[in-house]
This record gives structure tokens, C-alpha cells and sequence, in this order.
């Protein structure tokens, strides 16, 4: 037996408090049966003695209390809508796609989503309680109405939604959702989909017959028929057709490194369908501002050179009144990537130090750090042990077992330096750099090999420069790559792997304009479901009314032939 | 007037049923009327009763003149003085009679207003005089003792002619016939003694009173053994007499003190009744009057 309103707890508490209810009632019920006799003399003396009724004193009648409490019990678990349990039984699971394309305004007004609900909502309506279940399908999969659930719990759970407690999901998450099913029901495996669709496999039993109702915008439906291949699975697909308004929205929203080159900015691009000149960026978590934009072509908009200060880029289009109105605003996250503070030790040549304070302050991503306590990066004479990740000037060559000229340790070991060698060109100096008799560069030892790379390690990363570089005949100073070295170095020492801003984990929020596909209006299908299979569980609460109802009548006559009291 | 007319109360078949009954009185006062019952007078009857001395004065004709021949001493001769005995019938007619306790059954009322007139026909018959004084809350003077058989289809008018009465008050009612000073007789009282001021009251107003006594109790088996089918559970017990009601849950427990409430009432009653040498007859009223009254004639007579 199912139970399809409250659930076991909820019975067995209901009969415990309708229990307890009925006791105290039995208890101080009075029912009086009036009687006109001669005289109440002795019946005034009979009461002198008889005790007040209190719950204290004994028990009314047993029988009548069991007679009630199977009548309370009856209209009790009537009241929790029981089902007579069938081991085979057609089931009917309506999935409605929630995809960005059913935010669309419909052709019958509202959104395709609000429509295709009113659709399932009708359509379940005419199937049994039993075998029925609607499922939503957006970027999460949400069972709105549960196999023996009433259609009544649609409007709250409706109301639900218009919380955003959904969100919309890819145009694909329909095919997934239903291609999950299949999957478990193909390996019989339904507690493998329950996480998913904990209502909907329960009422998909494996063995039965199933017809599978898709209800969405055509880009989600087209791929489904493909899917499924079951013989005892029915697939009808319902479109719900968009209007045929306009809509303008946004269909790109990146950011990319700076085309100026300046370290710890980006260019933010923007694409929209028509070419619309009333898109508006503003930045917000720092100072909020609007962005002036390029528009190179129809559709297209740049922003150049953002700081990437960890700002919220928000994009807008004046476009409300047109089909979509969820894909005229989107969001991107920008990084927050500071300058890196670097601290030049006094013990540092002053040629070097001039060249290495020219070379910072020509970097935007590298500033002069004024305190020991601030500073990312140290640059240091010698081979000292720090506690910042240090560039350090070498002289004494000391325990440099190859080349004995570059060496480098950095806690995500050598394959994190072969990016820092590939962009300085290192292979060239290091080979300049050997040592005489040393090992030479092959194809198998290519010449970042010729350089002692160590690591991982748990300490900071170093970078040691043979000091006689600043020397003739190398004068590295002098050179125009010095900026560029020094720039690189330090940022990899600082951990930061790229002479570009990373962008590439950028994820743009409520980009819904991605998902969109621009289609022509659908027509609307009908729907006719044909239930196979054996007719559902039948519905036991009508029995039990009846049941009670006797009962009470039974109860009636025993009162009222006085075989009770 | 009360529910029963005279043709159901005057039935010629159950008067007949009466004239072999007769009340006897051990001697009644003197001063009443020639009649049938002994006196405590001498008379001129015609049955001698006794010898005594001649005194000066004494009526020479009943000198016995044998005696004076044989003993040369005078005696007279004393017969018998036959008078009438006064009785008094005091029927209850307050409500508690009138109610219809069950399908079939007669009135409590009904029964005793039939046992105060066979009484009542017995005494007439005799040619007591009867008189007739309904009692309930007050007591009512429907005819003055008054004797001669013909009177007897004016007392059972009389009889059914009577008002339904309200509540209970033996104890007053007795003490007002009691205050009426009437001739000593036989003061017959035909009652549930349902009073509210209890049993106690009503035998302290009839120990007062100075005639013989003849109680007859309307009774019916339920009151002393209540069918537990009929009354038990939540009840409102509305009294006939007064409305009030009476609300209490009847189960075994509440039924026993009942029925030792009703225990002692009759045991009250029984034991007055025998202290007082008093006649008590408990008169079913589901059953035949006059086979009842039977009962109470042993021999077709009472001794009153």
C-alpha cells in the first residue's frame, strides 16, 4: 500500500494524537438519555456517593473506544490517500525542459516555461495518480510531482520556481536528464538514477511499461527521439512555440589579456545580437564606473585595458521589451592580480641595482616593495637561505655540479621551469654558460637540461644568476631582453606562471544568451497518450470511507439498543 | 380532573368482586351512628355481652330476674352496642402517580384511586361512613364521612372528579387532617410515600395521628430493582413532581446505593407500620387491585 498524501511518519503520529484524542473523549463524553421517573428521591441519595467524572477514574468502555478508534483510524488513513500496491503498471513521466531557450516569451503569452507547466499540469490531469510524475529539467534536474502526489502540490512547488530556485540549464540537459533514465533502467540499476530523479525512477519500475513525455523548445527536443530505443518506452514530445518578437541579447561576454601588453590588465569583449548601440558596461567591487566601449563591427564591443582589480563586469542591454528578456544582462567575474612587491637587498651590487630598479618600475606588475614585510619577492646578493622566493646573484659558483652557472629551485620542480626557460631563451645562455668539458646539448639533452633545475621542494623558490654576467663579455645589464628577464623572473618566483593574466578560468554568471538559439516559431504538436499496460493501483480510500461509515452505524445500533454505553 | 373516567373506575364487575369483603373494628369509639361494628358502649343489641351489679338508677327492665330468684341478688343483664366505624380514605394524587413509567402499565394513581374505591364500597356496604380527603401537597376535603350503601356511585363520581394535585407533602396534609379532630376511625392512606421530605417525616406525621392505620403502598417491582437495560449510563433524571432534573452516570455502583436508598425506605416503612400496629399493604400496581386487597381480608375480613 502506498501513501500518497502524508507519508508513514506522519500516519502513525496522526493515529497516535486522533488516539489520545478519542481516549479523553470517551472519557468525558456525556450523552444523556432523559427520563421523567415518580420521584428522584433515591437517585438524589444514590448520587450523594458517585464521584465526579474525571479522566483520573476508570475507563469509560473499551469497546466503544475500539469501536472509535477504528473509525478515526479509517478516515485517518483515508485521508492518507492509499493506493493498492501492482507490481506492473504503466507509468506516464512528463519532463518539462527548462533549458535558456524556455525563458522565450510564448506565443500564447507568459514564458515557454509557464506554458509547457500548464501543459503538463493538463495533461496530468487526466492520467492516474499513480502513474504519473513531472519532472523539470534545468541545469539541476527537480522532480516537481511524484508518482501518487496530488495535482495540488504543482501550484506551491510552481511557486517555488518563481523563486529562481531553478536555474536554467544548457539545451542539452533535457537529452541527459532522459538519457540518465535510460540508463538506469537499462541496467536495472534504478537506485543508480535516484539521486537524479528520485521520484521519477521510483515510479519507473524496470519490466513495466513507460511513456516518457518531453515538453520543451525544439533545440531540446530534436535529439530525443534518437535516444530511445526501448520497446517498452513511449516518446511523445510537445513544442512549445516561442513568439515571434524580436529578441536582442548577449551572446558573448570574455576578457582576454591586454593587447598593450601591460602586465595585470585585460580587454573585456562583448557580442550581441543586431548591432544595437545600447549596451552600457559598468565595473563594480571597486569604485563602480561605467567603461567606455569600441564597437570595431555591428555586434561587437570592447572595453581595453581593465584592471584586473577583481571587479564585477556587468553588461547591459537596453532591450526589455523584446522575447528574452534573461539574456539582456550578463555578469563576469575579473581576477584581482596586484602588482608584485619586490625587495632589492642592500647587498646587491649597484649596478645591478640600478638596472633591476629600471627594469621594476618599467613593469606595472612589479613595484618596489618599501618594507621587508610587504615584499613578494626578494633579490638578493649570495646564496643565503631566505624566506621569500628570492633572486639571488651568485658569485661563488658554489655547489653548481653542471653547467654551475644557472639554478633554479621551485616547489613545483623542473617541469614549472620549463615555461620561464622556453620564454627567456635560457637554452641559449645556458649553453653560452657551460662549463668547459661540460655535457653538450643534443636532441636528447635539450639545453634546458644543461641547467640544474631542483625540486619540489617544501621551501621558497629560488633563481640563482651566476654573477658574472654583469661582466663583459656578457654585460646581461646592458641588454634590452633585461627588463624582460627580470619581469618574467620575478613573476614566476612570485608563483605567477605567465607573463599574461590568466583568464582562462574566467566563467561568465547568467550568461544566459549562450544557450539561446535563435529559432523560427514552432508549431504547436499535440499530445495523445495512450496508456499501456495493465490499469494502475486502484485507489482505497473510497473502501475505507465506506468501512467507517458502517462501522459508525454499527456503533449507532449498539448504542442505541444500549448493548454499549 | 384525573386521566380515568368513571366508567373504567365504576366497573360493576369489579364492585361485585368486593361484597365479599368486610371490615372489622375491634371496638369503635362511641357515639356513632347504628351500624355493624361492635362499640365500646353497651347497648339494646340483641347479643348479650356480660353481667353487672345493679346500681341506682340502672334501667329496671334489664334486670335479670332469674338471677335475683336463684341468688337473692340483683344483676343486669348488658348486651352488645353495634355503630358504625369512621373511615377515612386519603388517596395520593400528587404527579408522581401520573406518570407512565411503562407501555401497558396502569397509572400508580390509577391503581390506588381503584383501591380507595373498593374500600371506599366496602365500608358503605357495611354502613360505615366514609370520608374522602385526596392528599399531595396540601390536603383536600372532596366528601365528609357520610355512610349508606347508595353513596357508593357518589363517592367514585367523586373520586374520578378529582384534580391532579402537584407536588408531595404527606407530613403536612396528615398533620391537617390530624388538626380536623374528626372521629376516631380507620384513616387509610393509599400512597407511593414518595415524599421529598423523606419517609421519616411522613411516619412521625401519621405516629401523631390518633385513628387506626391502613397503609397501602403503590409499589412497583422497578422500584425497588431498576432494570439496569432501562436506566443505566448518562441519564437526566427528571423528577414528575417538581421538573427538576437530575443529571448523574448510572452504573452497577450507582444502582446498588440505590437500592439501598430504596432498601431502607421500606424497611422505615415496615418497621413503622409494625410498631404502630398498622396494616401495610404493598400494592403492586401491574397487578389485580382486588385480588391484592384479598390478601389483606384474611377470611373475607380486616381486622381494622
Amino acid at each position: 500500500m502506498n501513501l500518497t498524501q502524508i507519508g508513514a511518519g506522519g500516519l502513525f503520529a496522526g493515529l497516535a494524537l486522533l488516539g489520545g484524542a478519542v481516549f479523553l473523549l470517551q472519557r468525558l463524553r456525556v450523552r444523556r438519555d432523559e427520563r421523567i421517573v415518580p420521584s428522584t428521591l433515591f437517585w438524589l441519595e444514590a448520587q450523594k456517593e458517585s464521584q465526579a467524572r474525571k479522566l483520573t477514574e476508570r475507563f469509560r468502555s473499551p469497546l466503544v473506544f475500539a469501536l472509535l478508534m477504528a473509525i478515526v483510524s479509517l478516515l485517518w488513513i483515508a485521508f492518507a490517500g492509499p493506493l493498492r500496491a501492482s507490481q506492473n503498471h504503466a507509468s506516464t513521466i512528463v519532463f518539462v525542459d527548462a533549458s535558456a531557450a524556455m525563458q522565450r516569451e510564448a506565443a500564447s503569452g507568459g514564458t515557454r516555461l509557464d506554458a509547457a507547466l500548464e501543459r503538463a499540469e493538463v495533461l496530468l490531469d487526466k492520467l492516474p495518480r499513480a502513474q504519473r510524475s513531472l519532472v523539470l529539467v534545468g541545469e539541476n534536474t527537480t522532480t516537481l510531482l511524484g508518482p501518487g502526489e496530488a495535482l495540488e502540490l504543482l501550484e506551491s512547488r510552481r511557486a517555488q520556481l518563481a523563486t529562481g530556485t531553478v536555474a536554467a540549464g544548457p539545451a542539452t540537459a533535457l537529452r541527459d536528464a532522459i538519457g540518465t533514465l535510460l540508463d538506469a533502467r537499462s541496467a536495472s540499476s534504478i537506485a543508480q538514477a535516484t539521486d537524479a530523479m528520485p521520484l521519477s525512477s521510483r515510479a519507473w519500475k524496470p519490466g513495466s511499461d513507460a511513456t516518457v513525455v518531453a515538453i520543451g523548445a525544439p533545440a531540446s527536443l530534436d535529439a530525443l527521439h534518437a535516444l530511445v530505443a526501448d520497446e517498452q518506452l513511449k516518446l511523445e514530445t510537445l513544442v512549445i512555440p516561442a513568439s515571434e518578437t524580436a529578441n536582442e541579447g548577449i551572446l558573448a561576454f570574455g576578457a582576454a589579456p591586454a593587447a598593450s601588453g601591460l602586465a595585470n590588465t585585460a580587454d573585456v569583449y562583448i557580442e550581441t545580437t543586431g548591432a544595437t548601440p545600447r549596451l552600457t558596461l559598468t565595473l563594480a567591487g571597486g569604485a563602480s564606473q561605467t567603461v567606455a566601449l569600441e564597437t570595431p563591427a555591428p555586434g561587437q564591443f570592447f572595453a581595453r585595458g581593465l584592471a584586473l582589480d577583481g571587479a564585477l563586469a556587468t553588461a547591459s542591454l537596453d532591450a526589455a521589451n523584446d522575447a528574452l528578456a534573461a539574456d539582456n544582462q550578463a555578469t563576469l567575474q575579473l581576477p584581482d592580480s596586484g602588482p608584485i612587491a619586490v625587495e632589492i637587498g642592500n647587498d646587491v651590487p649597484s649596478a645591478w641595482r640600478a638596472a633591476l630598479e629600471t627594469a621594476i618600475a618599467a613593469d606595472t606588475g612589479l613595484v618596489l616593495a618599501t618594507g621587508a614585510s610587504g615584499a613578494d619577492v626578494a633579490i638578493q646578493a649570495g646564496t643565503a637561505a631566505t624566506s621569500l622566493p628570492a633572486l639571488r646573484l651568485n658569485p661563488e659558483e658554489a655547489g653548481v655540479k653542471t653547467a654551475g652557472t644557472l639554478r633554479a629551485l621551485h616547489p613545483a620542480g623542473a617541469p614549472s621551469f620549463a615555461p620561464l626557460f622556453d620564454a627567456l631563451a635560457l637554452g641559449q645562455l645556458g649553453t653560452g654558460l657551460r662549463a668547459p668539458g661540460g655535457p653538450a646539448a643534443t636532441p636528447e639533452a635539450p639545453p634546458s637540461q644543461l641547467l640544474l633545475v631542483e625540486g619540489p621542494t617544501d621551501g621558497p623558490a629560488t633563481l640563482d644568476l651566476p654573477a658574472k654576467l654583469i661582466a663583459p663579455p656578457y654585460e646581461l645589464a646592458e641588454t634590452r631582453t633585461f627588463p624582460l628577464l627580470t619581469g618574467t623572473a620575478l613573476r614566476w618566483l612570485a608563483g605567477r606562471t605567465s607573463t599574461e593574466p590568466d583568464l582562462r578560468s574566467l566563467t561568465s554568471r547568467d550568461l544566459l544568451g549562450r544557450g539561446v538559439t535563435l529559432e523560427a516559431p514552432a508549431t504547436e504538436t499535440p499530445v495523445a497518450l495512450e496508456l499501456a499496460g495493465t490499469p494502475g493501483p486502484a485507489e482505497l480510500w473510497p473502501a475505507l470511507v465506506l468501512l467507517a461509515a458502517c462501522l459508525l452505524g454499527f456503533e449507532w445500533y449498539l448504542t442505541s439498543t444500549r448493548r454499549i454505553p | 380532573m384525573v386521566s380515568i373516567s368513571f366508567e373504567e373506575l365504576f366497573n360493576p364487575e369489579f364492585m361485585e368482586s368486593l361484597h365479599r369483603l368486610r371490615l372489622v373494628a375491634g371496638r369503635v369509639p362511641m357515639g356513632g351512628r347504628f351500624a355493624e361494628q361492635r362499640s365500646k358502649a353497651m347497648g339494646h343489641g340483641i347479643e348479650f355481652r356480660d353481667f353487672r351489679p345493679y346500681t341506682a338508677g340502672d334501667d329496671l327492665r334489664a334486670v335479670d330476674w332469674n338471677i335475683y330468684r336463684r341468688l337473692g341478688r340483683v344483676f343486669l343483664r348488658l348486651f352488645e352496642e353495634m355503630e358504625d366505624l369512621p373511615v377515612y380514605l386519603l388517596p395520593d394524587i400528587s404527579a408522581s402517580g401520573f406518570v407512565n413509567e411503562a407501555p401497558g402499565l396502569p397509572l400508580r394513581a390509577h391503581v390506588g384511586l381503584r383501591a380507595t374505591l373498593a374500600l371506599g364500597a366496602i365500608a358503605f356496604g357495611q354502613h360505615d361512613s366514609v370520608g374522602l380527603f385526596p392528599v399531595s401537597d396540601k390536603l383536600e376535603v372532596a366528601m365528609r364521612p357520610t355512610a349508606g350503601a347508595d353513596r357508593v356511585m357518589s363517592f367514585a363520581a367523586r373520586l374520578a372528579g378529582l384534580q391532579r394535585g402537584g407536588g408531595t407533602d404527606l407530613a403536612t396534609a396528615i398533620d391537617k387532617f390530624g388538626a380536623m379532630r374528626q372521629r376516631e376511625g380507620l384513616v387509610v392512606l393509599v400512597s407511593d410515600f414518595f415524599d421529598p421530605a423523606g419517609i421519616e417525616a411522613v411516619t412521625a406525621a401519621l405516629g401523631c395521628l390518633r385513628h387506626r392505620l391502613l397503609l397501602v403502598q403503590l409499589w412497583r417491582k422497578s422500584d425497588a430493582e431498576p432494570d439496569p437495560a432501562q436506566l443505566s449510563g448518562d441519564l437526566r433524571l427528571v423528577d414528575s413532581e417538581t421538573g427538576a432534573p437530575l443529571d448523574l452516570f448510572v452504573d452497577d455502583e450507582v444502582l446498588g446505593r440505590y437500592k439501598k436508598a430504596h432498601a431502607d425506605f421500606e424497611t422505615h416503612l415496615t418497621d413503622f407500620a409494625m410498631r404502630r400496629h398498622a396494616g401495610l399493604l404493598k400494592l403492586d400496581v401491574a397487578d389485580d387491585v382486588v385480588d391484592q386487597l384479598a390478601t389483606l381480608f384474611e377470611g373475607g375480613r380486616y381486622q381494622a
